[in-house]
C-alpha cells in the first residue's frame, strides 16, 4: 500500500507534501479543501497528475494535513492498494427524506462476501445522517462498520460539495467500499464532552428543528446561558452541545446547533431531537477535547497504519482556536511518524457507537486507519 | 502595536517599558497571544456564566423538590388523620407508611366500606320507618277493632239498666260474644309479641290427634252452617290415634285457617285435609284448609303472613279479626320445625298448606284428655282468695253453678286465717296481686307448714299473664297458673286436674 499527499494553495498549486507512490497508481485520491477552491482548473491539475484514479472530492470547515490544520486550501491523498480493491460508488440526494433510502441504495451496491469496511462522506447540508446511515448498514454484512463524516462549508452553513470523478456538487453522496482479507481497518470515535445542569425534557420538536425544552423555548434557553456571547449564534453554541437521549435509546448521542431561527423562535441540529427525549446540556475545557482526540486515535492505532483519515467536527475547531493543532499532534503521537494523516473538519461524523450500530455523531473525533498486511 | 487586553498590556510596559522593540514578527506573534487570552478569557466568563445558570436552575429544582416535599409530607399527614378519624383499627400498619398511594388506596377502601355501611343504615332506617308506619296503622286498626265490641259492652250494658228483664238474656249474650271477641284481640298481641321476643316455650306431650281435628272443625261447624257451608274433613280415621307435639299451638293454627277460610267464602265449602307420612322416628304431618272463597292476589301474597301488613285495611273492617292470625301461625309452624303456605288464585279460593314434624308416641300411657271437661262437684273444699268483689261474685256464680261450696277470702290476711288450718280446703283459687300480703306472701307462709306434696293444691289466678309470671308461680309452691279472664270451662278444667292429683296423692 503506497501513500502520498500533495498540498494546493493559490499561490503555490499542487506540490507533494508527504509520502511516495513510487511510481505506482493509485486507485483513488481524497481531495478535502475549501468549498471555493473545488474548481474545473484547480482539479484538472490532480487529474492530469492521476489520470486512471477516482477522484473522491469533498468541501470542509478545515483540513487536516498531518498535524497541521489548513483553512483556504485543497489537500489530495493517492492512495495506491497493492492486495485490496476499493469500489468507488456516488448517489444523489434531493431531500433529507430521501436519506434512508440513498443509504439503502449504496448498501445494496456495495455488499459483497468480502467486503471489510465502507467510508462515506455526505453532502451535509441536507442529509440527515441518522437515516442514512441506518438504511446503509441495513444492507451491509453485520460485521461491516462504516465510518465518514458529512462535507462542509467552512463556518458559513451555506452548501456543502461531494463529488467523484466530475465537479463536486451539492446533494451527492461519495461511499468508499475496501475489499479482501489483507487490508487492516481500525477505527475511533470520542468527544470529550461531559453533560451538566439539569436535566430537560424536549416538549416540542420537529425533526432536527427543537422549538421547546420543558415547555420553554430552547433558543432563550441558549441565549441566557451565552450571555454577551449570544450574539455570536449560532457558531457560539458550539461551546453547549446537547447531550440527546431518545426514549428508548440505550445511550445518548451529541448533538450540534446548525442555525438558529430567532422568528419562530427554533435551533436546527446536525440530527434529530425527538419529541420525550431527555437532554442535558454538555461543556468541555480544551484538555477534555483533546484528550478525546488522544483516546480516538489510541483506539484506531493499529499497527503504524499507512493511512490515518481524521474527521473532526468543525465545533472542536471553533471551540480549540489557537489550539486546534494540540489535537491533531496527539493525533500523531498516537499513530506514529510513518503513518499518512489526513482528513478534515465535518458537519458531522459517521462511525459505530461503541461496539454498537453506526450512528451519526456531532463534537467528535472519528479516526479510520487503513493498511495492508 | 499597544494590546488592549490588560494583562497583556502590563507584561508589555514591564518587559519593554514604554518603547517596544519595532519588529513586525514580534507585533504578530503578541497578535496571536492576545488573541489566545481573549479566547481564553471569554470562555471562562462563559463557563461561569453557565455553572451560575446551571447552578441557579439546580437550586430552583431543588427548593421545588423541598416544597414538594412539604406538600406530599400534608398529604401523607392529612391522609393518616383522615384514615384515623374513619376509625380502622386493623389498618394501623399502614399509618406508617410513607407511601401515598399505599394510603390512598386504604383510605378508597375505608371510604368504600363507609358508603355500604351507610347504604345499609339507609335501608335499616328504610326499613324500620316502614315497620313503624305499618305499627301505627295496626295500632289505628285495633284501635278501631277494641272500641267496637267496647262500643257493645257498654252500650248494652246502659240498655240493660232501663230495659225490661225479658230482653237482658239477649244483650247479656252480645255483651258476652263482645268480651271474648277483645279477649281474642289481646291474646292474639300477646301471642305475637311473645313469638317476636323469643319468648314462645313449645311443649311435647302426647295428645289424640284425630280429636283436636274433629275439635278444630267443631271450633267453626257453627258459624260455617250459618253461611250455608260444606264443612268436609278428609283423612281424619287414618290418621295415627296419638302423636307427640304440641296440641294446644296445633289447635291453634288449625282454628286459625279454618276461621279464615270460613270467614272469607261466601258460598260452596271448606275442606280440611290431613295426613301423616313416616319421616325420621316420627311422622310429617300435612294439614290443607281447602276453600272456595274470594281468594287472594298474586300480588298480594308475598304480604299475607307479614305482621302488621294487611291485605287490605278494609278486609278488617269488612272480615273483622286482629289480622295477626296468619302472621301468628306462620311463625308458630316455623318454631315447630314446620312451614305454612299457601296457594291461591283470586276469585276461585285458597289453600293453606301446613306441614309439621311430629313425634310418636313410645308407650301406651294414656293422653291427657284434650276437652270435654266434665266437673267432679261436691267432694272438692274450695278456697277463693280474691281482693276483687266482681271477681268473687264471678266465681261464686260459676262455682255454685257446677255444684261446688266455695269459701272466699278477701285478701291475705283473711287467708292466712282460714288456711290456719290447711287441711279445711282441697284446693286453693290464690289471686296474686292483693294489698299488704299478696298472694305469694300467703303460699310462702303456708309453705312453712305445709309441704308441696300435701293438699291444698293452689292454682295461680292472674293477670299476669308473662312467661317469667307463672315460673314464678311455680317456684313460689303453687302448683298451676291460670290466667285471667279464665271462662268457667277453664276453671272446671283445672278443678279436674285438681282432683286427680289430690287422688294420686291419697292412693
Amino acid at each position: 500500500m503506497k501513500v502520498e499527499q500533495l498540498l494546493f494553495t493559490p499561490a503555490q498549486e499542487w506540490c507533494p507534501h508527504h509520502g511516495s507512490l513510487a511510481g505506482v497508481a493509485p486507485q483513488f485520491v481524497l481531495v478535502f479543501g475549501e468549498r471555493a477552491l473545488l474548481t474545473a482548473p484547480n482539479l484538472a491539475g490532480l487529474r492530469a497528475r492521476f489520470p486512471s484514479a477516482r477522484l473522491v472530492c469533498c468541501s470542509t470547515a478545515g483540513e487536516i494535513v498531518g498535524t497541521e490544520v489548513h483553512v483556504g486550501s485543497l489537500t489530495a491523498t493517492a492512495v495506491a492498494f497493492e492486495r485490496s480493491e476499493v469500489r468507488c460508488l456516488s448517489t444523489t440526494i434531493a431531500q433529507p427524506s430521501d436519506s434512508r433510502a440513498c443509504g439503502a441504495h449504496l448498501g445494496r451496491e456495495l455488499a459483497r462476501p468480502d467486503l471489510a469496511h465502507v467510508f462515506v462522506l455526505c453532502d451535509g447540508a441536507i442529509t440527515n445522517g441518522s437515516e442514512f446511515v441506518a438504511g446503509l448498514v441495513a444492507h451491509l454484512p453485520a460485521a461491516v462498520k462504516v465510518t465518514g463524516g458529512l462535507a462542509g462549508d467552512g463556518d458559513r452553513f451555506e452548501k456543502t460539495l461531494v463529488g467523484l470523478d466530475e465537479l463536486p456538487t451539492d446533494g451527492r453522496i461519495v461511499a468508499l467500499g475496501f475489499y479482501g482479507t489483507q487490508l487492516r481497518v481500525h477505527y475511533g470515535c470520542e468527544g470529550g464532552w461531559s453533560s451538566f445542569g439539569p436535566e430537560r425534557i424536549v416538549t416540542r420538536s420537529v425533526g432536527n428543528q427543537l422549538f421547546e425544552l420543558d415547555g420553554r423555548s430552547a433558543l432563550d434557553l441558549y441565549k441566557s446561558y451565552l450571555g454577551d456571547q449570544a450574539r455570536g449564534l449560532p457558531g457560539t453554541a458550539f461551546r453547549f452541545p446537547l447531550s440527546v437521549h431518545p426514549i428508548g435509546a440505550a445511550a445518548p448521542v451529541v448533538r450540534t446547533i446548525l442555525s438558529i431561527d430567532d422568528a419562530a423562535p427554533s435551533m436546527t441540529f446536525a440530527g434529530d431531537i425527538p419529541m420525550g427525549a431527555r437532554v442535558r446540556f454538555m461543556r468541555a475545557s480544551y484538555e477534555d477535547i483533546i484528550d478525546g482526540a488522544a483516546r480516538a486515535a489510541t483506539a484506531a492505532r493499529g499497527d503504524e497504519p499507512e493511512l490515518v483519515l481524521c474527521v473532526s467536527c468543525i465545533g472542536r475547531r471553533i471551540v480549540l482556536g489557537q489550539r486546534t493543532e494540540e489535537e491533531t499532534e496527539l493525533v500523531r503521537d498516537a499513530v506514529g511518524t510513518r503513518s499518512v494523516i489526513t482528513g478534515f473538519y465535518s458537519y458531522g461524523e459517521l462511525a459505530p457507537q461503541g461496539d454498537g450500530a453506526c450512528q451519526l455523531h456531532n463534537q467528535t473525533m472519528t479516526i479510520t486507519s487503513l493498511s495492508e498486511a | 502595536m499597544t494590546p488592549s487586553h490588560r494583562l497583556l498590556a502590563r507584561q508589555m510596559r514591564k518587559h519593554f517599558g514604554d518603547a517596544p522593540p519595532d519588529d513586525p514578527r514580534l507585533e504578530a506573534f503578541l497578535r496571536a497571544v492576545e488573541s489566545a487570552y481573549e479566547q481564553s478569557d471569554a470562555d471562562r466568563q462563559l463557563l461561569d456564566r453557565a455553572m451560575k445558570l446551571s447552578s441557579d436552575e439546580l437550586s430552583a429544582a431543588v427548593e421545588s423538590l423541598r416544597h414538594q416535599n412539604a406538600l406530599e409530607h400534608d398529604v401523607l399527614e392529612k391522609l393518616r388523620s383522615s384514615i384515623r378519624a374513619l376509625g380502622a383499627p386493623d389498618l394501623a400498619a399502614a399509618h406508617g407508611s410513607n407511601d401515598v398511594l399505599e394510603l390512598a388506596a386504604v383510605m378508597q377502601q375505608l371510604v368504600a366500606e363507609r358508603n355500604a355501611s351507610k347504604a345499609a343504615l339507609e335501608a335499616a332506617k328504610e326499613a324500620a320507618e316502614s315497620s313503624s308506619r305499618a305499627k301505627s296503622e295496626f295500632l289505628a286498626v285495633m284501635s278501631h277493632e277494641i272500641r267496637t265490641p267496647l262500643n257493645a259492652v257498654i252500650g248494652f250494658a246502659s240498655l240493660m239498666a232501663d230495659a225490661p228483664e225479658a230482653d237482658h238474656r239477649e244483650h247479656i249474650d252480645i255483651i258476652r260474644r263482645s268480651g271474648e271477641h277483645l279477649l281474642a284481640l289481646i291474646n292474639d298481641i300477646l301471642d305475637f309479641s311473645k313469638i317476636e321476643a323469643g319468648h314462645l316455650e313449645l311443649a311435647a306431650a302426647p295428645f289424640d290427634l284425630p280429636q283436636l281435628c274433629r275439635d278444630a272443625l267443631d271450633f267453626v261447624r257453627q258459624p260455617a252452617a250459618a253461611k250455608q257451608l260444606a264443612l268436609v274433613s278428609d283423612g281424619i280415621e287414618v290418621l295415627p290415634a296419638r302423636i307427640v307435639s304440641d296440641a294446644a299451638r296445633l289447635r291453634q293454627v288449625l282454628t286459625n285457617l279454618l276461621s279464615n277460610a270460613v270467614k272469607f267464602t261466601a258460598a260452596g265449602r271448606v275442606i280440611l285435609r290431613v295426613a301423616t307420612t313416616p319421616r325420621g322416628a316420627g311422622w310429617l304431618l300435612r294439614c290443607e284448609v281447602i276453600d272456595t272463597g274470594i281468594g287472594i292476589s298474586a300480588e298480594h301474597l308475598p304480604r299475607l303472613f307479614r305482621a302488621f301488613s294487611q291485605v287490605d285495611s278494609s278486609n278488617v273492617r269488612q272480615h273483622g279479626g286482629t289480622g295477626l292470625g296468619l302472621a301468628i301461625s306462620r311463625r308458630l309452624a316455623e318454631l315447630m320445625g314446620g312451614t305454612l303456605e299457601v296457594e291461591s288464585t283470586l276469585g276461585a279460593g285458597s289453600r293453606f298448606i301446613l306441614e309439621l314434624p311430629v313425634g310418636r308416641v313410645a308407650d301406651a300411657a294414656p293422653a291427657a284428655p284434650v276437652a270435654a271437661v266434665t266437673a267432679a262437684a261436691g267432694v272438692l273444699r274450695i278456697l277463693v282468695v280474691e281482693d276483687n268483689e266482681n271477681n268473687r261474685r264471678l266465681m261464686r256464680l260459676g262455682l255454685e253453678a257446677s255444684g261446688y261450696a266455695p269459701v272466699f277470702a278477701h285478701d291475705g290476711r283473711a287467708a292466712l286465717a282460714a288456711l290456719a288450718r290447711p287441711d279445711d280446703f282441697d284446693v286453693v283459687f290464690m289471686d296474686l296481686q292483693m294489698p299488704e300480703v299478696d298472694g305469694f306472701g300467703v303460699v310462702a307462709e303456708l309453705r312453712q307448714t305445709v309441704p308441696l306434696l300435701r293438699p291444698p293444691y293452689v292454682i295461680a289466678l292472674t293477670a299476669s299473664v308473662r312467661p317469667e309470671d307463672r315460673d314464678r308461680v311455680l317456684a313460689a309452691g303453687m302448683h298451676e297458673f291460670i290466667a285471667k279472664p279464665a271462662p268457667i270451662s277453664e276453671i272446671r278444667a283445672a278443678l279436674v286436674r285438681a282432683r286427680d292429683w289430690l287422688a294420686a296423692r291419697a292412693g
